[in-house]
């Protein structure tokens, strides 16, 4: 069985935020197209909106998928929205997802990941600001990176243990970057998003999407470096999608 | 009339001759037939497990309501049953689907892939 599961906030509650509401503009344009994709490709898709994504809602989407996905299962997540950035202890960040009602941390994201059974297939795309940082809650807690650290002396993380599914997370931008809300051909999408969408191609596997995306982006976006983290060593990047 | 040595050699191994051409025929037909089953079986394995369904199917968790409908309606979509619909093309530059979709999923609503029966 596949499903798929994505969230698109073009806006969060201004009370939750201290009077901020966050306005994109791509957002459920990339909700709406990456079901639509993933319907077209075999998965079951669903998807939320602004107030519908809260962070109970976001824990129980994937505590459902993690109790109903066996082996072989595979489950897809994309969020669309704003990423935070925060100071964490002894000058390391920490990363999180602008969730309607507030910011669901990496700590958390992890936790709710881990729930997965072994031999389950968990892909997640997060199309968010410093997304490249949600990494560093699969495991590394010696990966501390300092508020000053720059791109190339950042570290990927080799092989994660305590997430028991095979897992890869495609984040839209690395841990210091931003993600941008662009126009394609007029249309509002997330630029790592759309991204996806005009790379995609038939029989392609995860990886192979993301190199595509990637080198797409050099040129139209080239302040944003999509990053691939694989959990595990499974092989599951290499699956046709 | 006397026969020559070709038609002597003709009249006696007329009959093995046929047979062998009827053989060889046989066998161009069987090597055909099974090629073509072969070619035939072989890209529907690959469309079945590859190649993305050309449309969708929209399915809701309740009737969806007559905004969604009239929606769904205006964009070629086809209602499949009561909480059902299909878009037979999809195409994610087409605005108007992608708006009903949108509106679809609002709803609650449930993408699956959608081929045309055989």
């Amino acid at each position: 069985m596949k499903r798929s599961t994505s969230f698109g906030l073009n806006q969060v509650d201004p009370n939750a935020y201290n009077g901020w509401a966050g306005f994109l503009n791509g957002c459920w344009s990339d909700a709406d197209k990456m079901a639509a994709l993933m319907g077209t490709a075999g998965y079951e898709a669903r998807a939320f909106f602004d107030a519908e994504c809260t962070m109970n809602r976001l824990r129980q989407q994937l505590e459902i998928a993690a109790r109903v996905s066996e082996a072989g299962d595979t489950f897809y997540f994309s969020f669309s929205g704003h990423g935070t950035q925060s100071l964490g202890v002894w000058f390391s960040t920490e990363e999180g997802m602008a969730c309607y009602d507030g910011i669901l941390g990496d700590s958390e994201f992890r936790e709710l990941l881990a729930q997965f059974k072994p031999g389950t297939n968990v892909v997640v795309d997060l199309d968010i600001c410093h997304a490249g940082g949600l990494d560093r809650a699969f495991g590394q807690s010696a990966r501390v990176a300092p508020l000053w650290s720059t791109r190339g002396k950042l570290v990927t993380p080799k092989a994660i243990v305590d997430v028991p599914a095979n897992l890869i997370i495609r984040a839209a931008c690395l841990r210091d970057e931003l993600s941008g809300d662009v126009q394609f051909n007029g249309v509002p999408n997330g630029a790592y998003t759309g991204s996806l969408l005009e790379t995609m191609d038939d029989g392609m596997s995860w990886r192979q999407w993301l190199t595509a995306t990637q080198r797409y982006m050099s040129n139209r976006f080239p302040t944003q470096h999509p990053e691939l983290i694989e959990v595990g060593g499974s092989g599951m990047a290499d699956q046709v999608v | 009339m006397n026969s020559t040595f070709i038609d002597r050699w003709f009249e006696r191994s007329k009959s093995s001759m046929i047979f062998l051409g009827l053989c060889f025929m046989l066998s161009v037909g069987l090597v055909g037939v099974g090629q073509l089953c072969g070619c035939r079986t072989a890209t529907t394995a690959v469309d079945a497990s590859r190649r993305f369904a050309p449309g969708l199917t929209i399915t809701f968790p309740n009737p969806p309501t007559p905004g969604v409908v009239n929606l769904l309606n205006d964009c070629g979509a086809k209602r499949a049953s009561e909480k059902a619909f299909v878009i037979p093309a999809y195409n994610r530059h087409d605005e108007n689907q992608g708006y009903a979709i949108h509106q679809a999923l609002v709803e609650g609503a449930t993408l699956t892939g959608w081929r045309a029966p055989p």
